[in-house]
């Protein structure tokens, strides 16, 4: 499974990455802003892309509506990152159409089960 | 390899990158200060402070600092009140920045001195989410300010319109609605809200001017849970608040249906699962108590002809029981006679309903009986003026997590008991309702820096206590002693006198695998014994 992880935090991307590629064994690869993803995703093609809200200039929904109106990524799913969730808010993103929510901070050993769990529909 | 030990040693170098990056954050939010100060209504250095502590606030705990994301997540809340309300920014909101960002460098410091530290990662609830409206600024402020110093969020709105917009955006669980709103009574702002998919579930309270009773009747007509009057008693009005918010959190309502019919238990349980409740049934009175103590039911349902012993008799066995005196006892049997019914009541049953009971009366039965007994038992569990539980309530979930009943969970618990120093002088110096506010205010600290789940206690007088699972006697202490710091910095307030500070001394004692709840808490006591007597105004572990 290949991800890519957009957020304009270096500490963040870096946990991850080492979370989702030495725990779960995926593919990863990284983009530091909304711009950035929506490019690199056409590029890499992933499996499924996790997104974080709050970001510098092209924000989170910007990104995710971006990705939509891109053909190739019309259809990846899409895993919003945030670290202020309360429960409505994640069914509102649902309701965008994302996969699912991941709240900030998470457990790096746990992280790679969840995406997993989220892209499979379980 | 060992995926887990080389994913270790990698955290341990991004820690490690993780700490030195700190080092610049820090200069950052130092300078953003510096701005703020300078020029109190400058909203982009605002806004960038509350970026800063966002990422704090979502990156701490995944690197082991847990408590770095909940100061993070303070800092977040208290710009984004302040930029929402549109006002300067305050001395005392600039001193709360500056005591978060060096809260902040300690962590930090402290955890990166802690060579192999574990990975402590926070499960924590995310914080009641609130919408405050009033058209008035300075009332808004002033309810925001209170609702973060409880660890709420925030979004404030001053029309119906803006409101109606914020609520589409994301709905909170809880909203503080005015009467009286530029484009329309605030009754009607009410109603819409309600008729929102997820509308019911919100905490709503209502305020306005002492017009009295007509907007009382308004407001329940209208759907919301209370009413205040104005000028606001900000404390009533948040204790209210929370009592409803946490109405929503508390765990599914469990009932025992104590049914010897197989066919008769499946029904129950599908109608009951159905609606929500979690079921489990008894099949044999002999295991009753075993069930009463393990499951906890919020409501009992008990069959009359019963093998073994009959439904009175158990009925009369529950409430010779002090702890299920007001459990709630239904009584369910084919037998449609009067004696019955008298018989059922003599027993200490509730009601009786007769077999086969229609899905909707079982459900009406059962969920205003629970409904009552919850809030009767609320009201026993807690402390009135802290809000805190009980002596007797905290020890009941202590022996709950002590028998580690608690989903079968085997991680490790800590015991903290508080007693405040010199209590007794304070309240002879500066009298009992400033004694009263040393009480409020360690409760509210204990309660914004501990977590939603942790368990809280008032065990009486000036004796606090607080259970905090997935956490090691090391770790224990170390948050015990920042907490008596913070709390030693608090200034209180008294009616005439200058104001003054009072501390805490604090015993810790982990569970040991074996120990009931009274070695558990003669532990503890015995290390606040040691904390007492090696001068106060700190915290002792261990206690043997």
């Amino acid at each position: 499974m290949k991800v890519l992880i957009v957020d304009d935090e270096d500490d963040i991307r870096r946990i991850a990455g080492l979370s989702l590629s030495v725990v779960g064994g995926m593919q990863v690869c990284e983009a530091s802003s909304g711009a950035a993803a929506v490019e690199s995703a056409r590029r890499e093609a992933p499996d499924v892309i996790l997104l974080d809200m709050m970001m510098p200039g092209m924000d989170g929904a910007a990104a995710y509506r971006a990705l939509r109106e891109q053909p190739e990524t019309a259809a990846t799913p899409i895993v919003f990152l945030t670290a202020k969730t309360v429960s409505s808010e994640e069914a509102s993103v649902r309701a965008l159409g994302a996969r699912g929510v991941l709240v900030k901070p998470f457990d790096p050993m746990t992280l790679p089960r969840l995406v997993r769990e989220l892209v499979n529909g379980s | 390899m060992d995926p887990e030990q080389s994913f270790e040693e990698a955290l341990a170098g991004l820690r490690e990158q993780y700490v030195a990056g700190c080092a610049e954050r820090f200069d950052r939010i130092e300078s953003l200060l510096e701005e703020l100060s300078a020029g109190p209504s400058n909203r982009r250095a605002l806004r960038d402070l509350m970026i800063q502590f966002h990422g704090f606030a979502g990156s701490g705990s995944t690197y082991g600092f847990p408590r770095v994301t909940t100061l993070g997540f303070e800092g977040e809340r208290l710009c984004e009140a302040l930029l929402k309300a549109n006002a300067p920014v305050e001395e005392r909101d600039m001193a709360r920045c500056r005591d978060l960002l060096e809260s902040l460098k300690s962590e930090v410091r402290e955890g990166a001195a802690e060579a192999g530290a574990t990975r402590d990662v926070e499960v924590r609830m995310p914080p009641f989410d609130i919408l405050v409206v009033d058209p008035q600024a300075e009332a808004r402020l002033a309810i925001e300010r209170l609702a973060l110093a409880e660890g709420m969020s925030v979004r404030a709105a001053a029309t119906r319109a803006e409101a109606l917009e914020k609520l589409s955006q994301r709905m909170p669980d809880g909203a503080i609605v005015e009467a009286r709103l530029p484009d329309g009574p605030g009754s009607g702002l009410v109603e819409e809200i309600r008729s929102f998919p997820e509308g019911e579930r919100l905490a709503i309270l209502m305020l306005g001017e002492p017009s009295g009773f007509i907007n009382r009747v308004d407001a329940i007509h209208c759907g919301a849970d209370g009413y205040f009057d104005k000028p606001l008693e900000g404390k009533a009005l948040l204790r209210r608040l929370t009592n409803l918010l946490e109405r929503g959190r508390t765990d599914p309502p469990r009932v025992l249906s104590v049914e010897d019919d197989a066919d008769q238990a499946a029904y129950i349980r599908a109608v009951l699962e159905s609606a929500g409740y979690s079921v489990r049934t008894c099949r044999e009175p002999r295991h009753l108590a075993a069930d009463l103590s393990t499951f906890r039911p919020d409501l009992v349902l008990l069959d009359i002809e019963l093998p073994e012993a009959d439904g009175f008799a158990l009925a009369r066995y529950i409430r010779q029981q002090e702890a299920y005196a007001a459990l709630p006892v239904l009584f369910l049997t084919t037998r449609g006679h009067l004696d019955s019914q008298i018989e059922s009541m003599r027993a200490g049953g509730d009601d009786y309903l007769v077999k086969p009971v229609a899905p909707g009366l079982l459900l009406s039965a059962v969920a205003s009986r629970i409904e009552r007994a919850r809030f009767v038992r609320s009201l026993l569990e807690r402390d009135g003026l802290t809000r805190l539980l009980t002596h007797t309530a905290f020890l009941e979930r202590g022996r709950e997590i002590a028998e580690g009943r608690r989903q079968g969970s085997t991680r490790p618990a800590a015991l903290i008991l508080m007693d405040l120093d010199g209590f007794k002088s304070l309240n002879d110096r500066y009298g009992h309702p400033a004694g009263d506010g040393v009480l409020c205010s360690l409760a509210s600290l204990l309660r914004r820096r501990l977590r939603q789940s942790d368990v809280l206690g008032r065990l009486g007088g000036d004796e606090f206590a607080a259970i905090v699972e997935n956490i090691g006697e090391k770790q224990a202490v170390r948050l015990m002693e920042r907490i008596r710091e913070e709390f030693g910095t608090i200034e209180q307030a008294s009616a005439g006198e200058p104001r003054f500070y009072a501390t805490f001394s604090a015993g810790v004692a982990v569970l040991e695998p074996g120990q009931d709840i009274n070695r558990w808490r003669e532990r503890a006591d015995s290390a606040l014994y040691d904390a007492k007597s090696e001068g106060r105004n700190r915290v002792a572990a261990g206690g043997g």
